[in-house]
């Protein structure tokens, strides 16, 4: 598991760490289940305050990514498996968008781009 | 406490061969067992008095779970076990230079002579110490010269003086016995060691660093 | 959250300076960085904490104990690291050991001998021998070696080269993932707060000015940059201090909100860093309004 923090960037570091945890999580890097590092691994990481990185977990903890067991550490949390997929969907459905204007561009009609579509999907099932 | 005494003992040690050394070169000079002993004292004291403040100890000192009443005790104990070792060494010397080298008149040294050595060892810690928790080292070398100096001439002044008051002093000290003035020596000094132990815990604990 | 130490009201005079009414606490299980420019009582406090001096006034309280009355209980729960050479200098680390080991009811010998190792210091040597890197780190030794809670430094990096400091901070970081433990150390080197410092406590003449979370510090804080032009009797009055130039101006302000409310676009803030803070506080007045 990457982070990586900018001093230099405006972004506050606790914010930064969020993001890119989210960011992680959605891209599928991180699932569900992994633990994360402690927040005193991390802020001896990262070389930033312990505050800093137990805010980041706790805003993580109650926008639902993940869940913190005393004793036991912080995990990614299980109902990211839907947001996951519908964030998924969503970038595929912002793609298709392009594509379509692309074909629309080369007055690719719509035939021919299903044809396409099918004849690549097949190669991968191979 | 142990680790405080041994703190002493192992600040010295070059010191402690040197006064082993020193001790051994004033038996070839055949010197008095009250000089010698009381000679290695006054080295031992002032110098582990001197190292202590040179290498800025308080500080690691206070440091460390002890209170400032064990730090000035340890330094009494020392001088006082110093003081026994002394003499036990000088006795030993003694014996050694006596039966190996053919020196001295008699194999052990006078009983006298080691009580009045360890109490001149009681003595200068009784001065010592006060004035050097008081003042620290550099001054109390200077007050210590000065006071030797005032004695000196002060001692001088008074037997210019009294001259003639000397001899009732002889005849007022005659009526005793050397046992009895020894005694009461003995007592003065031990009490003066005490009272001394006592002050000093006072002007340490005073202390800001 | 619970307090490791309270400074209550402390006062303590001497003849060219005095601590006034100094109170401010230090939190259990965070790194405070303590900072303040030479002079400003930095080391009177941290005498004051370790007993070394004794308060004219005032409270002190350590792991809850009044230190007058429990001093010695206090010490064995903290390691002190000074910035000058106290031990003495013609002994060797073991035979320091010897020394200062007993002292110490919870003295861990596998720590001691762990940390020895990884600082590769020698064992037998006379410390007088040692360079200033190596007698710093001789001193962390015996400070952690009987698992103290409470670590206390007096500059611990001054005069020390770079990659030594950071080594130093990489220890602190490792000492710090137990959450019991609690760290204080004063500084000059704000960098090195930057790294690892939590809470940051800063005394100014005599006067602690604040004692708060670094990161929050350093949002509500802000180097602002403009036109001279922008300079009037009230707008000033709106920076702890300015520094005016030929080519425009440059202040501190202690309230980034307000700023931005008062000259918007007009002007540029950017993150402080705690040498900042330091300068212009020293230069002017404390003062935040909102």
């Amino acid at each position: 598991m990457d982070i990586i923090i900018s001093n230099s960037v405006k972004d506050p570091i606790y914010h930064q760490i969020i993001k890119q945890i989210k960011e992680l999580v959605l891209t599928g890097k991180l699932s569900e289940g992994d633990s994360l590092p402690s927040i005193r691994q991390l802020a001896k990481d990262l070389q930033v305050s312990v505050i800093t990185t137990k805010r980041a977990y706790e805003e993580l903890e109650s926008d639902g990514f993940i869940v913190s067991i005393v004793g036991k550490g912080s995990f990614i949390a299980s109902q990211n498996q839907e947001l996951l997929k519908e964030r998924r969907l969503k970038i595929i459905e912002e793609k298709l968008i392009e594509i379509i204007e692309e074909s629309k561009l080369v007055q690719l009609s719509k035939e021919e781009l299903m044809e396409m579509i099918l004849i690549l999907y097949g190669d991968d099932l191979k | 406490m142990y680790s405080l005494i041994l703190k002493d003992f192992l600040m010295l040690k070059k010191m402690l061969l040197i006064i082993t050394g020193l001790i051994t070169l004033w038996y070839i000079l055949q010197f008095s067992s009250i000089f010698i002993i009381a000679l290695a004292g006054f080295l031992f004291i002032s110098n582990t008095g001197s190292f202590e403040d040179r290498n800025n100890s308080h500080i690691m000192l206070n440091s460390l779970p002890i209170n400032r009443k064990s730090i000035i005790s340890s330094k009494y104990i020392g001088a006082l076990i110093f003081g026994i070792v002394t003499v036990c060494l000088a006795s030993l010397f003694q014996v050694v230079f006596y039966f190996v080298f053919d020196a001295y008149t008699q194999p052990f040294p006078e009983v006298y002579d080691l009580l009045i050595g360890i109490l001149c060892i009681f003595l200068f810690t009784s001065i010592y110490y006060p004035i050097l928790y008081k003042f620290g080292e550099k001054y109390t070398r200077i007050i210590l010269m000065f006071i030797g100096f005032t004695i000196i001439v002060f001692g001088n002044i008074m037997m210019h003086l009294f001259k003639d008051k000397i001899e009732t002093i002889k005849l007022f000290l005659s009526q005793f016995t050397a046992n009895q003035l020894l005694l009461t020596g003995s007592v003065i000094t031990v009490l003066l060691f005490l009272l001394s132990w006592l002050g000093t815990i006072k002007i340490y604990e005073a202390k800001d660093f | 959250m619970t307090n490791v130490v309270e400074f209550n009201n402390v006062k303590k005079s001497f003849k060219n300076f005095s601590l006034d009414d100094v109170s401010f606490s230090i939190k259990k299980g965070f790194v405070t960085g303590f900072i303040g420019a030479n002079g400003a009582g930095k080391s009177t406090t941290i005498k004051l904490l370790m007993k070394l001096l004794r308060k004219d006034s005032g409270n002190i309280t350590i792991f809850g104990l009044d230190q007058d009355k429990h001093n010695q209980e206090i010490k064995e729960r903290i390691g002190f690291v000074y910035d000058e050479n106290c031990f003495y200098d013609t002994l060797s680390i073991r035979e320091l050991r010897k020394i200062i080991a007993p002292m110490y009811q919870k003295w861990n010998d596998n720590l001691f001998y762990k940390y020895l190792d990884q600082f590769s210091l020698p064992e037998k040597q006379p410390i007088k021998n040692f360079s200033k890197g190596m007698k710093m780190k001789m001193a962390i030794l015996f400070a952690i070696s009987h698992d103290p809670e409470f670590i206390i430094m007096d500059e611990p990096t001054s005069g020390l080269d770079p990659v030594f400091r950071r080594e130093v901070l990489e220890l602190l970081h490792e000492i710090m993932l137990d959450d019991q433990k609690t760290i204080f150390f004063s500084t000059h080197i704000t960098t090195d707060l930057d790294r690892i410092a939590d809470y940051i406590t800063y005394i100014h003449k005599g006067k602690i000015l604040f004692s708060k979370e670094r990161e929050e510090l350093l949002t509500e804080y802000g180097i602002v940059k403009g036109s001279n032009d922008l300079l009037d009797r009230d707008t000033v009055k709106e920076f702890v201090s300015i520094r005016k130039t030929n080519v425009g101006f440059e202040a501190l302000t202690s309230c980034v909100k307000k700023t931005k409310d008062i000259f918007g676009d007009e002007v540029l803030i950017e993150k402080p860093s705690l040498e900042d803070i330091m300068y212009y506080t020293n230069k002017g007045d404390l003062k935040c309004t909102l």
